[in-house]
């Protein structure tokens, strides 16, 4: 069994607009667990206006200066399909140059249901079946920029010649994830495959949520079927589960909470047999099983979120009574 | 003797990818300007692919979370005209709530020309000719203005068009934070109407004015109009904002500063910049001579002078900056 020894941290960033936090508070709280040998990683998350919230690259410029060792993550880089690709290469470009060689991008679709990505997309000219394919373009068109000088491309979106961005990123490579999470039930079989053949194709990472049962160790398993396929080692290739927590000796009231959380981040969207895969919640103990079956699932790392509107509390307890112990 | 001016301190965040600084040493700078209580702003440039440096936002972010209370500008920012609006609004809603209100400023620009920047490449990268960055800096002006102040905004124009957009989150700074225009007219072919029509953009759309490589009584001139023009537009004369984009060389060797500002500016702009212009552009040479520029200035309504200290040793001369020219700026009572 492999266990995590470190965890990452996920701001609740939309928390701003329901009173669980502020742009300050994040920042502290970051700040804080940069400090401890516990995590190695921080996330914030993206959309522009389909999930909207404080924007991912300013606040990562304001991490990079007030953290010095871990990670700095957005997972998912919803708008990543619709942002201009040379501006967005730039900007994380000098992230990484702030960070002393610090982000990581975890890029996706931004496909959301019910028609926010699409009214989001439509801003752009990009519609909802488009996306796939601006992530790759996206993808391929950061690499070749962050690589070299006097990049030409010629692309289905966007193409450009002769373009050479400065500053160039302190990683090299600087790398790009895919977070995905398909739902093996609910698209058809060459559809689900698709979505993981590009994790194993052209990602350095693969981030996921789990939205049901076991959904994250069913797609990990695919994904290492796949990646040695494209004869690439499953052993080399890094994942994270995105996964969120609450601690309460009422496991019902943890999952209570935790529901109405993302009730107002996301709208009611996640039922409570969703909320509950996703969700470490219950005692200590209960939690530490929950993060442990995850890990057991194939989770090298998971990044937590805290699902509850006291977040220093939970954050004193998580760090103290649960996480150091998900290894022991 | 003195007429009241404030300072900013302009980081030249160029230097780092001339190899000249690095980025910390950069962030360290603004964070210590603070500490002095001597500087009412930091001040970064901008552009993307033309005259390339760090990008403006995400170092603005890094100095908004390590600073206070200091204001924070972006002068100019030159990418005004070809960044999205929808990602700007947003972008910059987020500093100003990082930063708290009343901190940040954005002195937006044309961009397009001049300067030894390669243009060519930012213009055809971005697909956007020169000739529709005054258009779209306008438009992105109004664009930034609507999204952050309604609750669902709509705007028509030639090149920016969108109707009921929810763009949050909104800026802290109510009613918004402000939006400035950097602008240094010169007639073209001896057509002064170039400098008119500059003057009222400024008077109509922005909330206060950046400018640089003026003499005193230009400034003079053009502020006069300024003020003039929105006093016609019924718009508010007292609290407008000013900024003088100056350099700085402090040397007892007038010729010694001379030099070294001259081989900065050139490295800075990958160009040979004539005399005059370094001359009307640095004030170099010994401290008094660099208090008589500022005050001369001073003089001629300029509320703030930035400075960019146009050495390859920042931390001596900010040292000299703090120690012997701001003080003769600070009254005592």
């Amino acid at each position: 069994m492999i266990t995590p020894t470190r965890f990452g941290l996920t701001l609740p960033q939309r928390g701003v607009f329901f009173g669980i936090t502020t742009v300050t508070n994040m920042l502290d709280m970051a700040h804080e667990a940069d400090g401890m040998e516990l995590f190695d990683s921080v996330w914030v998350g993206d959309s522009l206006l389909a999930k909207p919230r404080p924007d991912s690259i300013s606040l990562l410029g304001a991490l990079a200066s007030v953290t010095k060792k871990v990670a700095l993550g957005v997972g998912c880089m919803a708008s990543f399909p619709v942002r201009d690709p040379i501006m967005f290469a730039y900007q994380w470009g000098t992230l990484d140059l702030i960070s002393q060689g610090r982000m990581l991008l975890a890029a996706c679709t931004g496909l959301v249901a019910g028609g926010a990505s699409a009214k989001e997309g439509a801003l752009w000219g990009v519609a909802d079946r488009e996306r796939a394919a601006l992530l790759e373009e996206n993808i391929n068109i950061c690499r070749k920029l962050w690589n070299s000088e006097n990049v030409t491309y010629s692309g289905t979106y966007t193409s450009f010649e002769d373009v050479t961005i400065m500053p160039k990123p302190v990683q090299n490579p600087c790398p790009i994830w895919i977070a995905s999470n398909p739902s093996r039930g609910r698209l058809s079989e060459s559809a689900w495959e698709r979505a993981l053949r590009r994790v194993a194709i052209m990602s350095d990472g693969w981030m996921s949520a789990q939205t049901s049962p076991r959904s994250f160790g069913d797609n990990w398993d695919k994904i290492v079927e796949l990646l040695k396929e494209e004869g690439r080692d499953p052993a080399n290739f890094p994942n994270i589960a995105y996964y969120n927590i609450n601690i309460n000796p009422d496991r019902e009231e943890a999952l209570d909470e935790s529901k109405k959380f993302l009730d107002e981040y996301y709208g009611p969207v996640f039922s409570p047999s969703m909320v509950e895969a996703w969700t470490a919640s219950g005692t200590p103990k209960q939690c530490i099983e929950q993060l442990r079956a995850l890990a057991n699932d194939g989770a090298k790392s998971i990044t937590l979120r805290i699902t509850s509107w006291k977040q220093e509390e939970q954050f004193k307890k998580m760090v103290q009574e649960v996480l150091p112990y998900v290894t022991s | 003797m003195t007429v009241d001016v404030k300072f900013g301190l302009t980081l030249p965040n160029r230097m780092v990818v001339l190899g000249a600084a690095n980025m910390q040493d950069i962030i360290r700078m603004g964070a210590y300007a603070e500490e002095t209580t001597l500087f009412q702003s930091l001040w970064v440039g901008d552009s993307i692919l033309a005259k390339r440096r760090p990008e403006s936002i995400a170092l603005l972010a890094a100095l908004a979370a390590r600073t206070c209370s200091i204001r924070l500008g972006v002068g100019c920012m030159a990418s005004f005209p070809i960044r999205n609006p929808f990602v700007l609004a947003a972008q910059w809603a987020t500093l100003d709530m990082i930063a708290g209100p009343d901190r940040m400023i954005l002195a937006a620009c044309i961009g397009g020309a001049g300067g030894g920047g390669d243009w060519e490449m930012e213009q055809e990268a971005f697909d956007i000719p020169t000739g529709h960055r005054v258009r779209r800096m306008i438009e992105n002006i109004e664009a930034l203005r609507a999204l952050w102040t309604l609750d669902k905004a709509s705007y028509e124009g030639k090149y920016v068009n969108f109707s009921e957009v929810i763009s949050e989150p909104k800026p802290l700074t109510k009613p918004h934070p402000p939006i400035w225009i950097a602008a240094n007219p010169r007639p073209v072919n001896n057509d002064t109407s170039v400098i008119q029509k500059a003057t009222k953009r400024v008077a109509r759309l922005s909330d206060g004015w950046m400018t640089t490589m003026v003499t005193p009584q230009t400034f003079g001139e053009r502020l006069e109009a300024i003020l003039t023009a929105r006093s016609e537009l019924d718009l508010d004369t007292n609290n407008f904002d000013n900024s003088l984009y100056y350099n700085a060389n402090i040397n007892e060797d007038k010729e010694a500063a001379f030099a070294e500002s001259k081989k900065f500016l050139d490295d800075y702009y990958s160009t040979d910049w004539p005399k005059e212009i370094v001359d009307l552009w640095v004030a170099h040479g010994s401290p008094e001579e660099i208090i008589g520029k500022i005050q001369g200035f001073a003089e001629a309504g300029v509320k703030e002078v930035t400075i960019r200290l146009t050495s390859y040793d920042q931390k001596a001369q900010l040292e000299r900056l703090i120690n012997e020219v701001i003080p003769a700026f600070i009254s005592r009572t």
